[in-house]
């Protein structure tokens, strides 16, 4: 095909979903994240660990609205998280005065190793570059930014994923473990 | 597509987008994955599937049963009639006990007919028209046995399928008789079994 033919696209995109599956959808995420966003906010404030990171977000669409995709799997989303995490840290303490850097490195590297490691999950993206841009309470956990928040809290989403995705008839999580 | 002449379409070459896209509409949830891609993939496991049989499946599973066959005695005329009327080109002969003594070939006939080189039906056209005479008639009165080609090579009923293509295609042979371990014919194989198997591999 030619370069420019390649631009216009040789398919259609996919069916809407039925109303069922946004509700279950919607419940879920719901739950998920009320799930980390409790716990960050009322029963986490006066430590210095936080259980809600921006790329939970990201990671509730897969896990609760494409639960069949491969990259919503639980060795996705956990080892997703958790490598990009620690690269991410890694990156942030060798590349720190140089921030353009210490990003790029960190995304790119990220989804280098998710691809080796068959864990590709696109929020492991946000959380590598989450670890590069911070807040203070973030630099300051340096490698524990892999356990907690990213590897608990995607934890406690996979449980409610498990507990919400298999009630209706029409849903069943996860596809595979491992 | 309606072009194709091969026994039958390969299924997956048929399906549209919309085709793909329905489905999808039957299946509850969110897939992801492009119309375009699941094509693409169904092609790619349809094709694996028919490697994976073709080298799995024996002779005996897609062999023809109905064999027609003559005996080395069978006068050459009535051999001729019956690969006519069964619209053949070659046939096994087999001996009174069941057991493969050769197969009978057009080939065969051109081969003893006028001077023995043609080795087409229009080659022997011209060769009568220029001629004058049939060069069917030396062959009045013998039988299958003597000209016939023999020995042949036969497989086994278990053999793999696709030693027994691969064989076909090294001999240039179009048929072969399949027997037991005793020589005792029990089908036959031909180019258009495996064509009707496989539409896919058109060339075995």
């Amino acid at each position: 095909m030619n370069y420019f033919d390649k631009m216009r696209g040789t398919t259609t995109s996919p069916p809407r979903v039925s109303l069922s599956e946004v509700f279950w959808s919607w419940t879920g995420a719901f739950l998920g994240i009320a799930s980390v966003a409790f716990i960050n906010y009322n029963l986490l404030p006066q430590s210095d660990l936080l259980m809600l990171i921006g790329s939970f977000g990201a990671s509730a669409v897969l896990i609760y609205g494409a639960i069949k995709s491969p990259l919503a799997q639980p060795r996705n989303l956990l080892g997703g998280h958790v490598l990009s995490a620690l690269i991410g840290v890694a990156s942030y303490k060798m590349l720190a005065p140089h921030m353009w850097l210490a990003a790029a490195v960190a995304v790119a590297t990220a989804i280098a190793v998710m691809h080796l490691t068959k864990t590709l999950h696109p929020p492991g993206g946000a959380t590598a570059l989450i670890a590069v841009i911070g807040s203070e309470k973030i630099y300051a956990l340096g490698y524990l930014y892999a356990i907690f928040p990213a590897g608990a809290g995607a934890c406690i989403m996979l449980v409610i994923a498990l507990l919400v995705n298999n009630i209706p008839k029409t849903r069943r999580y996860p596809e595979f473990w491992w | 597509m309606s072009q194709r002449t091969s026994p039958g379409p390969n299924p997956a070459e048929l399906l549209s987008d919309e085709d793909v896209y329905e489905a999808m509409k039957k299946i509850p949830g969110y897939l992801d994955i492009s119309a375009g891609d699941f094509k693409e993939l169904y092609l790619l496991a349809y094709e694996h599937a028919e490697t994976r049989l073709y080298n799995s499946l024996r002779v005996a599973e897609i062999m023809t049963r109905e064999v027609i066959t003559v005996l080395p005695a069978t006068p050459l005329a009535e051999a001729a009639a019956r690969m006519a009327k069964h619209h053949i080109t070659g046939l096994p002969v087999v001996h009174e006990d069941g057991t493969v003594a050769g197969v009978l070939s057009e080939q065969d006939f051109f081969r003893n007919m006028g001077d023995g080189h043609q080795t087409s039906c229009m080659a022997l056209i011209a060769d009568s028209l220029a001629s004058g005479g049939c060069p069917a008639l030396c062959m009045r009165g013998r039988t299958t046995g003597e000209i016939m080609t023999a020995p042949v090579i036969t497989v086994l009923e278990n053999a793999l399928l696709h030693e027994a293509g691969k064989l076909m295609r090294e001999k240039g042979i179009n048929r072969v008789p399949v027997t037991d371990n005793k020589n005792r014919l029990l089908g036959i194989l031909t180019r258009s079994d495996l064509m009707h198997a496989f539409p896919e591999r058109g060339t075995l």
